[in-house]
C-alpha cells in the first residue's frame, strides 16, 4: 500500500525564509543611490517584484513536497528544479516528533520531523509542516496502530522534575536575549530597570554580608525561576503512551510536542538522581536515542519524578528486554575503599581551608565576601563527599545481555541500562594505588551520537575483566 | 559482486558543468583585462587549467571510479592522482538520498548519497535507471 502525503501551505513561509535576504539588496541600493543622487527611485516596486518571486519560490517548492511511505520505507521528496529524493527503511528510524506552536494549531498543521542516527549532529534529517490528520497517519503508519495505553503525571512530578533539574546560568542564558529583545522592542532600557530594582530589593537586606552579595543572589534566583518557568511550561501536560513496540511522550502548554520512537531504537535508559532529587528522594527516567532532535543532548523524559521503586516498576513495564542479568561486580565493603571514594572531596576540603585564610590575609577587605565564598564551596564540597559515599555504597555494574552501571556523573547519581550491542567502548583505567588493592576504574560508552558514559569506580580488575571477556565472547 | 561504472553521460555533465564554470569566470576576467594588462595573464592560467581539467582530468576521474557491492559492504574506489576507497557496511547504511539538478534530469541522470550515522558517501551522477536498480541491491545486501 503506498501513500502520498502533501506538505501543509504554512511551510511555503519556511521555504521563504532562506531567500528573504534578497529584499536587503534594493534597499542597500536605495541608502546608496540617496547618498550619491539624493533621490531614491523604484525601489518599491523592485521589493515588491522580488518578494512576488521569493513567495512564488516558497509555494512552488511547498507544492512540490512529498512524503511517501510504502511497505516498509518512507520517501520524503522535495524540490522543485533540484530535487531531492531521501529513501528510508522504518526499521532505521529513531525517532518522529512534531511540534505544535499557537499558529499551528489555529491553522491544523504540525511540524513534523523524521530523526535517524545519520545526518549532521544535533540537526534533524527531515523537518516539514504537515496536516494535523496526516501526521497522526503517518504515525499510526510507522508505528503501527493498536491502543497505546496512556500514563498520565500530575503536576506535582512535572514541578518536581522542573524544580531539580533547572539552573541559574541556564535561567540567565534564557532571560537575558529575552529582556534585550523586549527593551529594544519597547524603545526602553528594561535591563537598566530591572538592575535598579535589584539594587533597591538588595539594600532592603542589612546582612553581615556586604551588598554585592545581596545582588548576585537575587540575580542566581531570578535565574533559577526563568529556568524553573522553562521548564515547567516544557513538561507541563506530560503523557506518556505506552505501545506494544513504540512509545510517545507528549509534553507543553504552548508548543505542544509529541515525540514518538520504536523500542528498538532506544540506545539506552538511565534513571537519575540530581543532587536537589537527592534531598526529596526522587528519580527520574530518561531514555536516549540514537539522532534525536535538533536539542544538545539526545534524551527524552520518560518519568519525569518518582519513587525509586516507582521508577522501577515503571522500567519493567515499558523496557522488560532491558532487564539486567550477568554477575554483580561492585566495590569492596571495607573502611579502606570508603576513603578512598572520600580522597577528592578531603582533598578539595584541605585546598580550601588553606586557601581561604591566606586570601583573608592577602585581601583584608574583602573579607567578608571570601567568607560567603568560602561558606558556599563548603556546602558544595560536603554535597560532593555524600555523592561519593552515595557512589561507594551503591556503585555497581553488570555486564550481560544488558549492560548495567549504577555510579555518578558529576553531582548526580546514574543508573544505566544498556543493550550489550549498544556499548560503543568499555575502558578499563588503573591508576596509582590499582595496582596495590587490585582495582580498577570501568567506563562504559554508549554507541550513540552524543555518546552517554559513565564511570564506576574502585572495582575488582580481575572480575571486570573476566565479566567483560565472557560477555563478549572474547578468548584470550 | 556487482561492479559499476559510471558512464558516459556523466562525463559530459561535468564538462558542461566546467565549461559553464570556466565562461563565467573567462568572462569576468576579460572585463577586467581592459582595464589592469596583467589579467591576460589569469585568462591564460585559467584556460590552461579548464583545458588540463576538461580533456584529461575528467575522463580519467569518471574512468576510475567503480562502485563495488559485495557479500557485507559496498566499496567505492575513485581518484585519479589520490586514490581513495570507501567501505560502507550495509547494516550501517541509514538511508539512500537520490539529488537531481535540471540539467541531470534533462540528461536522465541523479546522483546518489548513502548515508550512515557520523558519515557519508556522495556518488557522482548514474543513469536514473541504473540508480533505481542500485537501490534495490543496496536494500538487499548487495545480492542481485
Amino acid at each position: 500500500m503506498k501513500k502520498v502525503y502533501c506538505a501543509h501551505p504554512l511551510m511555503a513561509f519556511n521555504l521563504m525564509k532562506p531567500f528573504l535576504f534578497v529584499l536587503v539588496l534594493p534597499f542597500l541600493r536605495g541608502v546608496l543611490q540617496y547618498l550619491t543622487d539624493r533621490e531614491v527611485t523604484s525601489v518599491l516596486g523592485i521589493e515588491l517584484i522580488l518578494f512576488g518571486l521569493i513567495t512564488l519560490i516558497g509555494v512552488l517548492r511547498c507544492r512540490a513536497f512529498r512524503l511517501i511511505i510504502s511497505g516498509n520505507s518512507v520517501t520524503v521528496q522535495n524540490g522543485l528544479l533540484f530535487t531531492e529524493r531521501a529513501t528510508i527503511k522504518i526499521s532505521q528510524l529513531s525517532s518522529v516528533q512534531s511540534n505544535q506552536n499557537p499558529l499551528d494549531a489555529i491553522c491544523r498543521a504540525v511540524t513534523y520531523s523524521i530523526n535517524t542516527e545519520a545526518g549532521r549532529k544535533n540537526q534533524t534529517d527531515f523537518t516539514f509542516k504537515l496536516w494535523v490528520k496526516d501526521s497522526r497517519e503517518i504515525s499510526t503508519l510507522l508505528y503501527g496502530d493498536g491502543q497505546p495505553k496512556e500514563f498520565k503525571f500530575s503536576v506535582l512530578k512535572v514541578a518536581v522534575l522542573a524544580a531539580t533539574t533547572s539552573s541559574a546560568f541556564t535561567g540567565l542564558i534564557i532571560g537575558v536575549p529575552i529582556i534585550n529583545k523586549m527593551g529594544n522592542l519597547l524603545g526602553m532600557a528594561l535591563d537598566r530597570m530591572l538592575l535598579d530594582e535589584i539594587n533597591n530589593a538588595s539594600n532592603q537586606f542589612s546582612l553581615y554580608f556586604p551588598p554585592i552579595i545581596n545582588v548576585v543572589t537575587i540575580i542566581f534566583l531570578l535565574g533559577y525561576s526563568v529556568s524553573f518557568i522553562y521548564s515547567f511550561l516544557k513538561y507541563i501536560n506530560f503523557r506518556l503512551f505506552l505501545g506494544k513496540k513504540k512509545l510517545e511522550v507528549r509534553s507543553g502548554f504552548f508548543t505542544r510536542t509529541r515525540t514518538s520512537f520504536s523500542k528498538d531504537a532506544v540506545n539506552d535508559v538511565r534513571i537519575e538522581q540530581t543532587a536537589l532529587m537527592l534531598l526529596i528522594k526522587r528519580y527520574a527516567m530518561k531514555v536516549s536515542i540514537g539522532g534525536y532532535g535538533d536539542s544538545k543532548s539526545e534524551s527524552e523524559v520518560i518519568v519525569p519524578s518518582g519513587r525509586h521503586g516507582e521508577i522501577k516498576r515503571g522500567f519493567a513495564m515499558y523496557f522488560p528486554f532491558l532487564e539486567p542479568d550477568g554477575r554483580l561486580i561492585h566495590a569492596a565493603r571495607s573502611r579502606i575503599t570508603k576513603n578512598r571514594f572520600l580522597f577528592w572531596p578531603a582533598l578539595w576540603l584541605i585546598v580550601l581551608l588553606i586557601i581561604s585564610p591566606v586570601l583573608v590575609y592577602l585581601f583584608t577587605d574583602f573579607g567578608r565576601v571570601i567568607l560567603f565564598v568560602t561558606l558556599i564551596a563548603l556546602a558544595l564540597i560536603f554535597c560532593y563527599a555524600y555523592i561519593c559515599l552515595v557512589e561507594y555504597k551503591f556503585g555497581k555494574i553488570r555486564l550481560g545481555d544488558t549492560v548495567f552501571a549504577h555510579s555518578k556523573k558529576m553531582m548526580r547519581t546514574c543508573e544505566l541500562y544498556c543493550p550489550k550491542e549498544n556499548v560503543g567502548e568499555i575502558k578499563i583505567t588503573r591508576i596509582f594505588k590499582d595496582f596495590k588493592y587490585n582495582t580498577c576504574r570501568v567506563k562504559i560508552t554508549v554507541r550513540s551520537e552524543s555518546a552517554d558514559s559513565i564511570r564506576v569506580r574502585m572495582l575488582n580488575y580481575a572480575d571486570v575483566k573476566s565479566e567483560i571477556y565472557k560477555c563478549y565472547r572474547i578468548h584470550e | 559482486m556487482t561492479e559499476k561504472k559510471l558512464p558516459v553521460r556523466t562525463l559530459l555533465l561535468w564538462q558542461i558543468r566546467v565549461t559553464v564554470l570556466f565562461v563565467l569566470l573567462g568572462a569576468v576576467c576579460l572585463y577586467f583585462c581592459s582595464v589592469y594588462k596583467w589579467f591576460w595573464v589569469l585568462v591564460t592560467v585559467i584556460t590552461a587549467v579548464f583545458l588540463f581539467v576538461i580533456l584529461w582530468y575528467l575522463p580519467r576521474f569518471i574512468r576510475n571510479y567503480r562502485i563495488k557491492l559485495i557479500g557485507e559492504a559496498v566499496i567505492i574506489e575513485n581518484g585519479v592522482f589520490i586514490k581513495t576507497t570507501h567501505i560502507m557496511p550495509y547494516s550501517r547504511m541509514i538511508y539512500t538520498k537520490f539529488f537531481t539538478t535540471p540539467i541531470a534530469k534533462a540528461m536522465g541522470l541523479t546522483s546518489i548519497s548513502l548515508k550512515a550515522a557520523r558519515s557519508s558517501i556522495i556518488m557522482p551522477e548514474i543513469l536514473v535507471s541504473d540508480a533505481v536498480v542500485l537501490l534495490k541491491l543496496l536494500s538487499k545486501g548487495g545480492e542481485e
